[in-house]
């Protein structure tokens, strides 16, 4: 086809009452913004909802179902966002299910949605990881079905065409296939996710952050965030990791990116056993101070 | 590095860095173009495949997804025009109109924002020219298209709903 037909000549031109309107959904700083009324109070998931271990024996069909939401919530007092989620929470659902099994993935795009959303799963052999069959517009609903055919803890994502605005918005989350012989039974298990955002704003600048296309292509974040919010999970926010001494604890650690690896340390700690890369099968790295999880990764 | 791999199932294995960034807008990409017949058991994408051609062959299958697409519409006698973006289509305000139109070499196309359907650009699909993403009535993006051929465009945000076009000069 005529692909050199088109000939850049005029360019972009638009006149100066364009310009006064565009300003209002055009990216801009925050104290330019209204403050927009709050659609949900918490954005940060629960680190304690992790499905529990599955102790069947034999595969079965395990079924999913996920609603894509864009809502306006707080990355920290004062700091408003409007963040895209699966299930309005930041790492999405952890998704559980064990090798041989069928997992029926389902999502509803909200329909008050302004875009389109799907869902790549990196635990899916198939083309983009369920990425064209599960693509739906605002209202609309798909269903697709695959086989876990290898164990791991895996990234899944939004994987639009524009889905590096979609994750750094919050669209990510983690799918724990289980070997067959299941894995060896701890006191607590956690479940975290770390994105980052790209602003408009700085860091702590009250107001509504706008999107920055500009700062993701330099890959300069103005937050980097554990599950959606700045300090969610502690004492200072949701104190909802809490352990006895002598306990053992497992943590799925999901890293959306978009861009960013995560060195991941535990302060004061250490990491007994680490499954490198979230994959399970070979052996276990012990006594590891600190783990890369790269983005896309666990 | 040194990592094998194999699919028990046909389609395309994107092999990117997920910086993601760095592949849809700085190019880190590269595809394995599996071939062979289906299996479902492994993978089912659970409808019929999407790739049944309603359009016009020479769009290739651009228009496939476009519930606004209603042949080319004929502007050649005129030496400017206008494309309304954001135009009610595929579920809202998410449609060019016309979403496909001939005109002759020399004009100049002028794109409309209607305010509907939430922030569009307009992006040419052999990346030659690409406006600002904006969601407010009243904003223009202008391009003169001298040489014959034809050159699709869409939304990026949203492509995969249907909001494509296409310029046919002649």
């Amino acid at each position: 086809m005529g692909a050199a037909g088109a000939t850049a000549v005029a360019g972009c031109v638009s006149a100066p009452p364009a310009e006064e309107q565009a300003a209002k959904s055009t990216p801009q700083p925050p104290n330019m913004n209204e403050s927009p009324v709050l659609d949900t109070q918490r954005i940060a998931g629960n680190p304690t909802a992790v499905p529990p271990p599955i102790d069947r024996d034999s595969p079965t069909t395990v079924s999913v179902e996920m609603t894509t939401h864009e809502q306006v919530a707080e990355v920290e007092p004062g700091v408003t966002y409007t963040y895209m989620s699966f299930d309005g929470r930041i790492p999405g659902p952890m998704i559980r299910a064990r090798v041989g099994d069928h997992v029926e993935m389902t999502v509803t795009n909200d329909e008050s949605n302004s875009m389109p959303h799907n869902i790549d799963l990196h635990a899916v052999r198939g083309p983009g990881g369920g990425a064209e069959a599960s693509m739906v517009a605002p209202g609309e609903t798909k269903t697709f079905t695959f086989k876990a055919t290898y164990p791991g803890l895996f990234t899944y994502h939004c994987a639009v065409p524009n889905l590096d605005y979609h994750i750094s918005s919050g669209m990510f989350g983690a799918i724990l296939i289980e070997p067959e012989v299941g894995l060896p039974a701890v006191d607590h298990e956690f479940y975290l996710g770390q994105h980052e955002l790209y602003t408009t704003g700085d860091a702590g600048e009250e107001g509504h952050h706008d999107f920055d296309f500009e700062a993701m292509k330099d890959e300069e974040p103005t937050y980097v965030l554990i599950n959606g919010e700045k300090y969610a999970i502690g004492p200072n926010g949701h104190n909802e990791m809490q352990i006895e001494t002598g306990e053992s604890a497992r943590v799925y650690y999901v890293s959306g990116g978009p861009n960013l690896s995560s060195s991941l340390h535990p302060i004061g700690s250490v990491w007994d056993e680490v499954h490198p890369q979230g994959g399970i099968g070979s052996d276990v790295h012990r006594n590891i101070q600190t783990t890369p999880v790269p983005r896309g990764r666990r | 590095m040194i990592a094998t791999l194999h699919s028990p199932v046909p389609g395309l294995i994107k092999i990117v860095d997920h910086a993601l960034t760095r592949v849809g807008r700085k190019g880190a990409l590269a595809v394995i173009d599996v071939q062979g017949d289906p299996n479902p058991d492994v993978f089912d994408p659970g409808q019929e495949s999407s790739s049944q051609a309603e359009g016009p062959a020479e769009f290739d299958g651009w228009f496939d997804n476009v519930d606004n697409y209603d042949g080319v519409a004929d502007r050649t006698d005129e030496d400017e025009i206008t494309v309304q973006v954001g135009s009610q289509a595929n579920g809202g305000g998410f449609g060019f109109s016309p979403a496909a139109v001939a005109v002759s070499p020399g004009t100049t196309v002028t794109w409309e924002w209607t305010g509907e359907g939430g922030s569009h650009d307009v992006q040419a699909d052999d990346g030659s020219f690409a406006s600002e993403m904006v969601g407010d009535a009243g904003h223009t993006f202008k391009r003169a298209f001298d040489d014959t051929g034809t050159t699709k465009y869409y939304c990026m945000p949203h492509k995969t709903m249907g909001m494509k076009g296409a310029i046919v000069v002649k």
